[in-house]
């Protein structure tokens, strides 16, 4: 699974400090869903979908 | 996120840390003031002291590392959660290695080697059984990971 979430933070000039603080989460969770190494629950991914605008399909999706 | 957890809050955790910290600046203090390995320093005690002292040398540094590992983090959020979960992954396999290796050594050694040796391999994985050690384990790989990527974020963040 991949994501946008870092281009978003960019588009939206947002740390990852920010969004963490906004979503409830830590820093370390944010950087490990960009990094790819922590898929989130759906909980948290509509969250962060919700936070962006985004449905979770434009924010997350499935790779090979 | 709204999932029951069953750990305890992050006080049980400071608490742990400081009887932790508390018993082994004791036993280190005991030790150093008093010549001898600790049975020979605990058959000197009245016999009325040496119970409570032995479940004070061993019984209080494990309640402090279950306080520590049945805890909650400060930050604890769903990525703590899987973190935690892939640590208690790793003590069971080593707990499984443990009671798989004790198993072999008395069903198979017991046949090539003399009892001795046995036993001493034994007394190893009957050690790496313990709760002290798994605790030490699931520590070592639970805050390892929260410091290294906290140490990651911090200079790619």
């Amino acid at each position: 699974m991949d994501n946008n979430l870092r281009v978003e933070r960019a588009v939206n000039r947002i740390s990852q400090a920010q969004l963490a603080e906004a979503i409830g989460v830590s820093r370390q969770t944010i950087f490990a869903i960009e990094n790819n190494r922590f898929v989130p629950s759906t909980e948290l991914a509509l969250k962060l979908s919700a936070y962006f605008g985004k449905t979770v399909n434009e924010l997350f999706w499935l790779t090979d | 996120m709204n999932q029951k957890s069953f750990l305890l809050p992050y006080r049980c955790q400071q608490a742990g840390w400081w009887l932790l910290g508390l018993s082994l600046a004791g036993f280190v203090i005991f030790l150093e003031f008093m010549a001898g390995s600790l049975d020979t320093i605990l058959q000197q005690m009245p016999e009325w002291m040496q119970e409570p002292l032995v479940w004070t040398f061993y019984g209080l540094p494990l309640v402090a590392l279950l306080l520590i590992c049945l805890s909650r983090e400060k930050d604890e959020d769903e990525y703590i959660t899987h973190l935690r979960g892939r640590a208690v992954f790793w003590v069971v396999v080593v707990g499984f290695i443990a009671a798989l290796f004790s198993h072999l050594f008395v069903i198979v050694g017991g046949r090539l080697y003399p009892i001795s040796t046995v036993s001493r391999f034994l007394g190893y994985a009957f050690y790496f059984k313990s709760p002290v050690v798994l605790s030490i384990v699931f520590l070592l790989i639970f805050k390892g990971t929260i410091v290294v990527n906290r140490i990651t974020t911090r200079h790619h963040g």
